[in-house]
């Protein structure tokens, strides 16, 4: 079982946690919480408690847990939908001439 | 330390010598792997329960939801979840959830399976012929191009371009009664808030309550109904604010609060009014902030007379309409014209009668002053706003609040003292409120009650300041927006009146001068005809407008109640809301039910409002019989947010998209997908009809991208749709860009924006580590993203913050523009010393000391001129049903609430009315942090049901005593309209007050209970009587009148002889109670 | 061998590895709870444990009543005619205030559960917590009297013994406990447990100085009965108010002079024999 020493000498070597999980054989996710006592998931409020934290990620860290993330912005399908909408509307593109 | 080799034998060869650690793990405790880490994917969803929008990650595997749980990105949130939203995946995934089409034939005892298609086929036929035995050409004279005959309740858990299509659909079919939880939750805040300041919806943003120096908590239940949303009052509480809990009951709020203060029922306006009564007449309000942002200073004119003078009414009282006849309200010298050109004197040429939601539009958009305002820069003026106010509220003194709500002087004076010592350009409080305060037949007064006070302190447009309304379900402030509301269209673009020659010009009135951002109302309205008719809407024909079927009155939910029992009202759809339970006068709800020709209910289980007709408590008292019930009853499964695709639009009118995880099992499919081809199927049956009646539906545009197996439609679409776009077809960025030519289309001009550069900005998911505390980039906010509104008043006149602790927005002047922490709430280049030259109008006629860009005066409104139809100024009523005389006026009731004379809505006798003590205690019906709503959601989940598993009522011991009641054991409580049960919690926490040299016991009633479902019990609902405020049409379940007695409820016919008993003995006849 | 460090309550904490992450836990902060029953909630949907919806207790607002085989987080309700501070309930001229607080499963230092389990399916695990391995369980129930705190307990679908995990398996991911992760107020804090008792004497200190002088922390301290819980509390009355024995004790304790007695006895009573049968032998 790896310990904190173990992962804070590791990141101290300028790994980070994806070569850190693969050398120690264990999920990214359990390494940031081995090495920083702060769940890779868990909300800032404890993170922000106590300052200088070794291994601290700043922000999303978590991804080291999670699986493929699915939110995407953005459609194609429906920018070419609006375009034909407009295109089909003849009184629209008149108003805008006039 | 391998996991294969045996334990004993790594026991005696490894360093675990006790076996009791490393030795001992299995193989399977070493393979252990969360089920989160190894799913396929997480897909970022919202909370689907109240309005705090809590971010969701839902976890999936073999196209499977696994797990869900909070995402620690949000600034809202931050990864937490309530025990509702923590409770989600059962909710989502339990094999007891409703999959299959269900159809009851009429008469049936029973329902049968039914193929989803031939349901969507039938349903479309019943509302064709519906429509067509039921159209309204004209009604008195006038044109409507309606049908009376169809109805449709919900919903404000759906998703905003679901109520977008419901709203497009209906109205293009003639339907004019369209609702949804809105009106019966936070209708009066629209009004309240809308009126004060220019915009009915919260000011701020929950996170900026850690900036708040004292936080009163009032007409809410924060930390029960809204737990995520509560920790930044617990932030704030660690930075040394004061937190204020007043309510009836000691509740978890109070628990955590540093003063609670119990309160009667109902009796809000006069504590509230006591508070602005001290501090009128201390002289602590933020004089600055009064003088140059608010109305103070405005003369009003001479014939305005006061309930001081009048003995609790206004001038301009109208006895046989029980209306106001508005005109001396208003500012000397400045009429009063609508934004929609319907004068005072054309509406009330048609009929008497002030137009039905012009309230709500006022509300929302602001009336249009002509002329120039009177002011008295010396607030001395007899006749200016301040001095009235104090006229009116010298009367509502600390002997006064304590007989009229029971809270002892000293307690009152604690509130007093924090509240000012806390207000002021260094210190700011804020007010949190919810439906304690909305739901009352004066209910829009209480909460322009503390508007007024925060405009008096100053506290509007600041940081830890302002008002929040806690809205409660997960998109109801979008199915306002949207709207599904009989009386508004997107944007709060008031529904057409029926009048004679109503073109679009007569409509926009767009001859008038109009002041402020409402004087481009024709580009707002027109940009939604052309979302909605498309090439058919052109300049000479109106744009379609004359296709808007026409209101003649109120036609609010309780309306179509009535018109269902009296036939006009043959069909009626239920989107996700549950009436039976979660309305006022459920037996009357059922019975209304009882005549219709045909009932469609969606929802995610067999709620109540889908099986009365076979086990509802009429059924059990025998005043129905299932065979002799002649509705036709579809109930067709609906899919629930994680297998669909939308926004919701939170409590601080932040739009969160949320994403398909998976699609729905079985039958169960979105409401998109429903009102799509719902709508689809409608055309295809229309199709070559040469009757211009059927024109609208078939011009209608209703081409939107489908996907998948299912067919689901592309939500993005019609986001893109409300968001709009130009003749190029390019996503809109700002509601400024949209013309009232025919050139941009945009279905609600308040949403504008959220589809900039074609990209989803309510799906932006950037962690709020990595954004300041307004965390802008986290999805959207209407409007124009702003999160504190009215932000130029945290700035002096002159453009500096009143105080450094307290800056928000101010006037840099070296780079010509408000700049701040928050998207500035004005026009980012005027400039503090901009005064309008004359004759201007439109946002020219708007100066640079003009907060609150949406009134037409720019100013705060202490005093309303217009837009609350039963009082410029709170005054203290009594609810319908009270036991308490009111002290403070002649009249015992709101003279122009509007009431509902109906043998199943019989009114208590009050005060001190014969029969009066029949009903002595009051009751109040509030939530549980366990239980969501009308229970849909939450008496089915065993998780949830488990947590609070029956009915209860809540007493003191002094009233068990009193009755005999056992804690534990049962209970009947009773009003005109029906009986309860529920179990015995005998408790401090509902004190009993003393009051006017009596005691008044108070009953407390959670409302989520109903037959069905695992956590079952009598709903609440069952004795609210419909007794509406008359701005917002929103019923008064907070503060009634009624029985306890020992002991289980009678079953069978003797229920109904129990509450004919009780009526008796009251002397309870048709017009009890209705007086004015 | 030598019985003091060969038995219960010596060495439990490395548990036989050679390398280990720091102890882990629980600061549940009472004062800050409330009561929502997040905790219950997503406790029950992570570890998929049985609901078991019962009738209205009438014990405030709690229908779970206590932990169990299938409650592993439960909240209790307290209300009290005591003044909390300088709170103003307003109730009357009474005193009064409600105390809520989330109860789970202490992972003790010194855990009689994991004494007694003759299968070796419980376990410590590397954060230092006690873990059920299900699939080892051969429901004896030995654990369920063993435990001072009445936490664990027999599961009657399957007899097998259940009680919270601390979310070993999301630990082993990096993911927070899932009652830790969804409290509102983050009454529930989890975290190294050297860090969690530093945070917990700061807050209790602040406490106290705002007038709070019923405050106290109850399983912080190592030289208790039980050496001291991984999942540690602060609450605001005596621990019997919440349900709580007062001066829990590892049931075990006595095992070792126990054994020491037995085993003198058993040695005396060798002597005795051996006395007796060398005089029989004169004869």
């Amino acid at each position: 079982m790896p310990s904190k020493e173990q992962v804070l000498r590791l990141l101290s070597q300028g790994h980070d946690y994806g070569d850190i999980a693969e050398r120690l054989g264990i999920p990214a996710g359990r390494a940031y919480l081995i090495a920083t006592g702060v769940p890779a998931d868990g909300s800032d409020s404890v993170a922000r408690g106590k300052p200088g934290r070794e291994g601290l990620l700043t922000s999303r860290s978590q991804h080291l847990v999670n699986p493929r993330e699915v939110n995407p912005v953005t459609r194609r399908d429906v920018h070419a939908w609006i375009r034909r909408r407009a295109w089909m509307d003849r009184p629209m593109r008149e108003a805008a001439r006039g | 330390m391998n996991e294969r080799v045996w334990p004993v034998l790594r026991q005696l060869t490894g360093k675990d010598r006790l076996g009791k650690g490393a030795a001992v793990r299995s193989a399977a405790t070493a393979a252990l792997r969360a089920r989160t880490a190894g799913a396929d994917r997480v897909v970022k969803s919202v909370c689907p329960y109240c309005a705090v929008g809590c971010a969701q990650n839902v976890y999936v595997k073999d196209e499977k939801v696994v797990h869900i749980e909070g995402d620690p990105d949000s600034p809202i949130s931050r990864g937490r979840l309530c025990p509702k939203g923590a409770a989600t995946l059962q909710l989502t995934t339990d094999s007891r959830r409703a999959r299959k089409a269900l159809y009851r034939p009429p008469h049936a005892a029973d329902w049968q399976e039914i193929d989803l298609d031939t349901a969507m086929d039938m349903v479309a036929d019943r509302i064709i012929a519906t429509r067509r035995a039921t159209w309204e050409a004209e009604h008195e004279g006038k044109r409507t191009n309606r049908t009376m005959g169809i109805a449709s309740l919900g919903g404000a858990t759906l998703d905003n371009e679901e109520n977008y299509l419901i709203k497009k659909l209906l109205t293009a079919l003639g339907v004019i009664q369209i609702e949804n939880q809105a009106r019966v939750c936070h209708s009066s805040t629209v009004v309240g808030l809308g009126t004060s300041f220019g915009r009915g919806g919260a000011t701020t943003f929950m996170q900026d309550l850690v900036h708040s120096d004292c936080v009163v908590i009032q007409g809410s239940n924060f930390a029960e109904a809204h737990p995520v949303g509560f920790q930044w009052v617990m932030e704030a509480k660690a930075r040394g604010a004061v937190v204020i809990h007043v309510d009836p009951r000691f509740t978890r709020t109070s628990a955590l609060a540093d003063l609670h203060v119990p309160i009667r029922a109902g009796s809000d306006v006069a504590f509230l009014g006591g508070i602005i009564n001290h501090v009128l007449s201390n002289e602590l309000y933020f004089r600055d902030y009064v003088l140059h942002y608010t109305n103070a200073a405005t003369i009003l004119r001479e014939d305005y007379r006061d309930a001081e003078d009048l003995d609790g009414l206004f001038s301009g009282f109208d006895p046989d309409t029980r209306t106001y006849v508005t005109d001396s309200w208003e500012y000397e010298g400045m009429p009063v014209v609508t934004a929609t050109g319907t004068s005072e004197e054309a509406a009330r040429g048609v009929g008497g009668r002030v137009p039905e939601g012009w309230s709500e539009m006022h509300g929302a958009a602001g009336a249009t002053l002509t002329g120039t305002a009177q002011r008295d820069e010396t607030l001395r003026h007899p006749r200016c706003v301040l001095q009235v106010l104090a006229r009116h509220f010298a009367r509502y003194t600390p002997e006064m609040v304590e007989r009229v709500c029971g809270v002892p002087q000293d307690l009152f004076a604690e509130v007093c003292r924090h509240l000012t010592e806390n207000s002021g350009p260094d210190r700011t409080s804020e007010f949190v409120y919810a439906v304690g305060w909305t739901q009352h037949s004066d209910g829009s007064q209480f909460i322009r009650a503390a508007s007024i006070l925060q405009l008096l302190l100053g506290n509007i447009g600041r940081p830890g300041g302002g008002i929040q309304a806690l809205r409660g379900h997960a998109s109801i402030q979008g199915s306002s927006d949207i709207p599904t509301l009989f009386n508004l269209l997107p944007g709060y673009i008031p529904m057409p009146h029926a009048h004679e020659h109503q073109t679009l010009a007569d409509f926009l009135r767009s001859d008038a001068p109009h002041q402020g951002f409402w004087a481009d109302m024709p580009a707002y309205l027109v940009s939604l005809l052309k979302a909605w008719w498309g090439p058919s809407a052109r300049p000479d024909n109106d744009f379609r407008f004359d296709w808007l079927p026409r209101m003649t009155g109120s036609h609010s939910t309780y309306d179509t109640v009535l018109a269902q029992l009296d036939g006009t009202c043959k069909g009626y759809i239920l989107l996700g809301e549950n009436p039976a339970v979660g309305s006022a006068n459920t037996r009357m709800q059922r019975l209304g039910m009882a005549k219709l020709d045909w009932l469609v209910v969606r929802d995610l289980n067999l709620i109540e409002s889908a099986t009365w007709w076979k086990d509802g408590p009429e059924i059990e008292t025998g005043e129905l019989v299932t065979e002799d019930i002649g509705t036709e009853v579809f109930f067709l499964p609906a899919a629930t947010h994680t297998e669909k695709s939308g926004s919701f639009t939170n409590t601080n009118r932040l739009l969160q998209w949320h994403h398909r995880a998976v699609d729905p099992e079985g039958d169960a499919r979105s409401d998109l997908w429903f009102m799509y081809h719902l709508g689809r199927i409608i055309r295809e049956k229309l199709a070559g009809s040469a009757d211009p009646v059927d024109a609208p539906i078939l011009d209608l545009t209703w081409d939107y991208p489908v996907e998948g197996e299912q067919g689901e439609p592309v939500a993005e679409a019609v986001l893109a749709e409300i968001n709009g776009w130009d003749a190029e077809g390019r996503p809109l960025s700002r509601y400024t860009q949209l013309k009232g030519d025919g050139s941009t289309v945009c279905g609600c001009w308040i949403y504008c924006g959220v589809y900039a550069d074609g990209v989803n900005q309510a799906a932006r998911r950037k962690p709020a580590d990595e954004q300041d505390w307004i965390a802008s980039e986290w999805a959207w906010a209407w409007p124009a993203n702003r999160r504190v509104l009215y932000n130029r008043a945290s700035a002096r006149p002159d453009g500096h913050p009143w105080s450094e602790r307290k800056k928000l927005v101010w006037w840099d002047e070296a780079a010509g523009h408000w700049a701040g922490f928050d998207e500035p709430d004005f026009e980012r280049d005027k400039p503090p010393g901009y005064r309008p030259p004359e004759g201007a109008s439109g946002t020219a006629a708007l100066s640079g000391t003009d907060p609150f860009i949406m009134q037409p005066d720019g100013k705060g409104w202490l005093f309303a001129p217009a837009g609350v139809v039963d009082g410029p100024l709170p005054t203290h009523y009594e609810p319908q049903d009270s036991p308490v005389v009111n002290p403070l006026y002649g009249h015992q009731r709101n003279p122009a609430r509007k009431v509902y004379e109906h043998p199943d809505n019989r009114y208590h006798p009050s005060g001190h009315e014969p029969g009066a003590s029949v009903y002595p205690y009051v009751v109040t019906t509030y939530r549980l942090t366990e239980h969501f709503t009308a229970g849909g959601m939450s008496r089915g989940t065993p998780y949830l049901a488990e947590l609070q598993p029956e009915m209860f009522c809540e007493v003191s011991p002094e009233l068990a005593a009193e009755r005999g009641l056992v804690h534990g054991g049962w209970a009947t409580i009773i009003t005109a309209r029906n009986a309860i049960e529920a179990r015995v919690m005998v408790t401090d926490r509902m004190p009993s007050l003393h009051l006017d040299g009596r005691v008044v016991h108070q009953i407390g009633l959670p409302f989520h209970f109903g037959p069905n479902g695992l956590a079952r019990g009598d709903a609440a609902n069952e004795l609210s009587s419909i007794s509406l405020d008359p701005n917002s049409h929103i019923q008064e379940v907070k503060a009634l009148s009624a029985d306890i007695r020992p002991g289980r409820r009678p079953r069978g016919p003797a229920l109904r002889e129990m509450v004919a008993a009780y009526r008796e003995r009251a002397g309870i006849v048709a017009g009890t109670g209705t007086e004015v | 061998m030598d019985l003091e460090t060969a038995l219960p309550g010596a060495r439990d904490e490395e548990a036989g590895y050679a390398e280990r992450p720091a102890r882990m836990g629980f600061f549940t902060d009472t004062s800050v709870c409330i009561g929502c029953k997040a905790c219950e909630v997503a406790c029950k949907e992570w570890n998929a444990v049985p609901d078991d919806l019962t009738a209205f207790t009438g014990m405030s607002y709690d229908n779970t009543v206590g932990l169990g085989a299938d409650s592993w987080r439960h909240v209790a309700f307290i209300e009290q005619r005591k003044p909390l501070g300088h709170q103003t309930p307003g109730v009357g001229d009474m005193d009064f205030r409600w105390l809520m607080a989330s109860d789970v499963c202490k992972h003790c230092t010194h855990a009689a559960c994991l004494d007694v389990c003759p299968t070796g399916s419980l376990f410590r695990t590397e954060y230092g917590t006690v873990v059920v391995q299900q699939d080892i369980c051969n429901g004896c129930g030995y654990c369920v009297p063993a435990c001072p705190f009445g936490v664990i307990g027999k599961r009657e679908s399957d007899g097998l013994a259940a009680k919270c995990t601390l979310c070993y398996d999301r630990l082993q991911v990096g993911q927070e406990p899932a009652c830790a992760k969804t409290c509102p107020t983050d009454s529930i804090q989890f975290g190294e447990l050297d860090e969690l008792r530093e945070r917990a004497e700061r807050r209790l200190e602040r406490l106290r100085e705002s007038g709070v002088s019923s405050a106290r922390l109850y399983g912080h301290d190592p030289d208790d009965g039980v050496g001291g819980t991984g999942a540690f509390f602060l609450l605001l009355d005596e621990p019997e108010v919440y349900g709580l024995p007062p001066d829990p004790v590892v049931t075990t304790r006595d095992l070792p002079s126990m054994w020491r007695h037995a085993g003198a006895a058993a040695a005396a009573l060798l002597v005795g024999l051996a006395a007796v049968a060398w005089k029989g032998r004169r004869r």
